[in-house]
């Protein structure tokens, strides 16, 4: 509870920038008819897997205990909500074909994927991504079987106190759940599979046909987006799976019977610190996939030169 | 920056891998493209103009058996050290004469027929 208070504020204000940080590019009725196709095209798909993703994620979320009781079908809501906006993105990328004509040209030129990367978005992903990979690590190599032989699910402690009347007493407590392999493993097969869709989308949007060349600036900026959106999906995924699984351990770590030492106490509060910030980023990043950067197509005939403009009227 | 562009028509007599393959050889002729430069991969050159990837190939193919280029396995094709020099002025009109005659073919007449018309124009 205290998780999703502390969320709450940080996906509001990613809310507000995503509105705010919501760019888009208005062109003539007739202008750059190819790529503006293209738009609609991939993001219709985008919006179908965005919708079908989040469907499966609710699902696995709500009825996701039927399934497994522990939680492990509820964990992979994110990866589910990713996948299904890769999912989404690869199938528009794929079909996308632009009208081609009697006589077709090409700029000579390579595509790259680093020339459409947007930097700070691929940097967050790849620390957000070292530090799930560290978290599973870590919950993986401390974890241990619970009293019904279930492996990597509690964190098991063992400490010797020195008692007043009894002497030395050797105490153990088992805490849990604790994100050891009983949830790393499944997590990370999920996590793995992301990748592999992400390798895929973003292959997909680098080699997908350029319309025609007078519209080339503008299918850059397209592809830029396309880039950008594949990474905020995974970004949404890989901070909805650090959120819950560093509130878990942070919670695990807090309040047992034998003391932390140096190495639990820095992870119980760093996964204090990251849990509630991972969890509210993911929302306020779902905001971004949501509201994407648009091409908008305005009806009204760009005026000529030395024409009066209309009251009203948009002024380019 | 100057784009370099390729133009293929799809209704002209000349098969388009032999289009792309003289403009490809002009760019690289005329210094346009330089020694090194990375040429587009063939997928990706082939879907921009909504051609076959075999008949990309073909190109790239022809121009590094030419000495144009060179391709590498997972180096990509790229502008050879040493482009041929350019044509002389013979080769130039070999080239123009069978282009001349794949327009005849196209056009349903034999090899006899188009060298008769170009006697005929000469003649008179």
């Amino acid at each position: 509870m205290a998780v999703l208070l502390l969320a709450g504020p940080i996906a509001f204000v990613g809310l507000l920038v995503a509105l705010w940080r919501r760019g888009g590019v208005t062109v003539g009725v007739d202008e750059h008819r190819g790529v503006v196709e293209i738009a609609r095209h991939t993001r219709r798909w985008r919006a179908a897997g965005l919708v079908l993703g989040g469907l499966v994620a609710v699902l696995l979320f709500v009825l996701g205990e039927r399934v497994d009781a522990l939680g492990r079908a509820a964990a992979l809501a994110p990866t589910a909500l990713g996948a299904g906006v890769l999912l989404g993105t690869i199938a528009g990328e794929l079909t996308a074909r632009p009208a081609v004509g009697i006589r077709r040209s090409a700029v000579v030129e390579r595509r790259t994927l680093g020339a459409l990367l947007p930097r700070g978005r691929a940097v967050v992903l790849a620390v957000s991504t070292a530090l799930i990979v560290g978290a599973l690590a870590i919950g993986a190599a401390w974890g241990s079987t619970d009293d019904l032989g279930r492996a990597g699910r509690v964190l098991s402690q063992t400490c010797t106190v020195l008692d007043a009347d009894a002497g030395p007493v050797t105490m153990s407590s088992s805490r849990g759940p604790w994100p050891g392999s009983f949830y790393a493993v499944p997590l990370t097969v999920a996590l793995v599979v992301l990748a592999g869709l992400v390798a895929l989308a973003l292959r997909a949007i680098v080699n997908r046909p350029r319309p025609d060349l007078d519209s080339r600036g503008l299918d850059t900026l397209l592809r830029r987006w396309s880039v950008g959106n594949v990474l905020t999906a995974a970004l949404v995924t890989v901070l909805g799976t650090l959120g819950p699984v560093t509130v878990f351990m942070a919670a695990a770590l807090s309040g047992g019977a034998c003391g932390n030492g140096v190495p639990e106490t820095v992870l119980a509060w760093t996964a204090a610190i990251v849990g509630p910030f991972a969890t509210g980023a993911a929302f306020g990043l779902l905001a971004g996939l949501v509201l994407p950067p648009t091409i908008t197509v305005d009806d009204l005939p760009r005026p000529q030169p030395g024409e009066a403009t209309p009251a009203r009227a948009p002024v380019r | 920056m100057t784009l370099s562009t390729v133009t293929v028509d799809v209704l002209d007599p000349t098969p388009p891998y032999e289009q792309l393959r003289r403009q490809l050889a002009d760019l690289i002729g005329s210094g346009v493209l330089s020694t090194g430069d990375r040429l587009p991969p063939v997928r990706q050159l082939a879907a921009d103009l909504g051609l076959a990837a075999g008949t990309v190939a073909r190109t790239y193919r022809e121009l590094e058996q030419a000495g144009f280029v060179r391709s590498r396995r997972g180096g990509g094709t790229r502008v050879a050290p040493t482009a041929p020099s350019p044509p002389t002025p013979q080769r130039a009109l070999e080239a123009a004469a069978t282009a001349y005659l794949d327009r005849a073919e196209a056009l349903g007449l034999t090899a006899a027929e188009a060298v008769a018309t170009v006697r005929r124009q000469v003649d008179g």
